[in-house]
């Protein structure tokens, strides 16, 4: 009798171990999703990030380095050539003497002080001129005066330089980096001379005065010369 | 001996007992590996997604910041400062453009640089010094003008290309290259302008452009007139 209650008695444990289990199962089969998400998204986010910044560092330095180095995409289609300026021509109104210094450096590692010489050209394209005869006067409308400036190579020098003994780059690296820096220069000196409002209000007075004696000299008949510039 | 009733119904809840701890314990050995499964294809899925997520958002951002870094290492300043002096009033009328193209090939210290560098040149009528003849009643201009020069020449540049930059087991150094690149904007400065101005061909080609854009001028202030007879004739 004892013997049945004992094996009774470890019967309800065993069975409630299993219920213990099946609930275990069943709670687990409803969460292994959750939990399979979880886990994979950890270790997806971790090994995504560390390939992510090597591949991402070795592709930024090399960009950054080309990008450093360059001021601007050229794109070239030069062959020798001559063509005649319109069928008015562009005549020049003024110019100016200019006389520049350039600190052009690549990093912390480089450093050059140049000298550069060159020239200012104020134009008039005369092909966008509109000549209006009257009977006692012409009228002559001209496009505001455009500059272009130039640089005589031959006066440019190299007055001081500063190079870092341990880090001072390559010879190509240099190399472009002048190539480059000479176009920004030019672009950027280009508009500098534009917006000098000094010297565009001279080549807009010159512009007038110059088309007109022009206008007036090669009149047939005694007219009163007026010259002005278009509406921009 | 028979048992007691009491201990006879224990018998039968037992045997109940058992048969529900088999069919506890038989779904619980059939789900876990069910959830096992399903936990494995949730963490493989989520695994790749994360990971392209992750991989692009870290790619990116050590891309964004490692191209600051190189950029910031390399980049290339120019301070410029101009001052304009000997401003003079012109009356020089363009007549014809120009343009050529110079190569320099560079090998020294190992370094090889090839790079083209075009030039354009502008031939001018210098008007200060032109007379206009201009007879009302015959309805006659005659235009007496210096002849066209190469008055403004200058390397293009925006243009200017490096055809093969490769350095040397030693690799030099910025100033170098530096100095390299000076020489060769001076020597293709020289060549082509030297170039330019001693082709007959041009010289040509600009008094014929003169005449024809000066003819244009003068008619263009004289369109009422008919019948107007223009001659360009160039001063020695």
């Amino acid at each position: 009798m004892w013997k049945t209650v004992k094996n009774s008695w470890k019967l309800w444990l065993i069975t409630g171990l299993s219920l213990i289990a099946l609930v275990s199962a069943i709670c687990y089969f409803f969460s292994a999703e959750n939990l399979g998400t979880k886990l994979g998204s950890r270790n997806g986010t971790a090994m995504g990030s560390i390939n992510g910044f090597i591949d991402g560092k070795s592709a930024g330095e090399a960009d950054g380095k080309e990008a450093g180095l360059s001021a601007e995409d050229t794109t070239v289609d030069v062959k020798g050539f001559f063509e005649g300026a319109g069928d008015m021509g562009v005549l020049q109104v003024l110019s100016a003497s200019v006389d520049m210094s350039n600190v052009h450096s690549i990093g912390e590692n480089y450093a050059a002080l140049y000298h550069m010489i060159g020239k200012a050209v104020f134009t008039v394209d005369l092909n966008n001129a509109e000549v209006l005869t009257g009977d006692d006067s012409v009228f002559i409308l001209i496009p505001v005066p455009e500059v272009k400036v130039e640089i005589d190579e031959t006066q440019t020098k190299k007055i001081a330089e500063y190079q870092n003994v341990l880090f001072n780059g390559k010879t190509s690296e240099g190399y472009e980096a002048h190539v480059n820096s000479q176009k920004e220069v030019m672009s950027n000196l280009e508009e500098t001379v534009t917006n000098y409002d000094t010297l565009m209000d001279m080549a807009k007075k010159s512009a007038l005065s110059t088309v007109k004696e022009l206008a007036e000299n090669v009149s047939t008949e005694e007219r009163k010369v007026i010259v002005n510039f278009k509406e921009v | 001996m028979k048992l007691p009733k009491k201990l006879h119904n224990n018998k039968n809840v037992n045997v109940i007992l058992g048969f529900l701890s088999g069919i506890f314990l038989v779904i619980a050995v059939v789900l876990f590996p069910l959830g096992f499964n399903r936990q494995v294809d949730a963490a493989n899925s989520s695994y790749y997604t994360s990971l392209d997520v992750s991989y692009n958002e870290a790619k990116n951002k050590a891309y964004d910041h490692f191209f600051e870094v190189e950029e910031e290492k390399n980049h290339v300043t120019n301070e410029v400062s101009i001052s304009v002096s000997d401003i003079k009033q012109e009356e020089r009328l363009e007549v014809l453009y120009v343009s050529d193209v110079d190569y320099q090939i560079n090998n020294s210290g190992g370094t090889t640089i090839w790079t083209m560098l075009p030039g354009v040149g502008t031939f001018t009528v210098n008007l200060k010094s032109a007379e206009f003849i201009v007879d009302n009643e015959q309805k006659y201009v005659l235009a007496r003008v210096p002849r066209p020069e190469l008055s403004d020449f200058s390397i293009d540049r925006e243009n200017v290309k490096v055809l093969l930059s490769e350095d040397g087991f030693f690799n030099g150094n910025y100033g170098k290259g530096e100095d390299i690149a000076r020489e060769d904007y001076d020597n293709a400065y020289r060549n082509l302008k030297n170039k330019i101005q001693a082709n007959n061909e041009y010289k040509q080609q600009a008094e014929t452009s003169a005449e024809f854009i000066i003819k244009n001028l003068i008619t263009a202030v004289n369109s009422d007139v008919d019948g107007l007879t223009i001659d360009v004739e160039f001063l020695e």
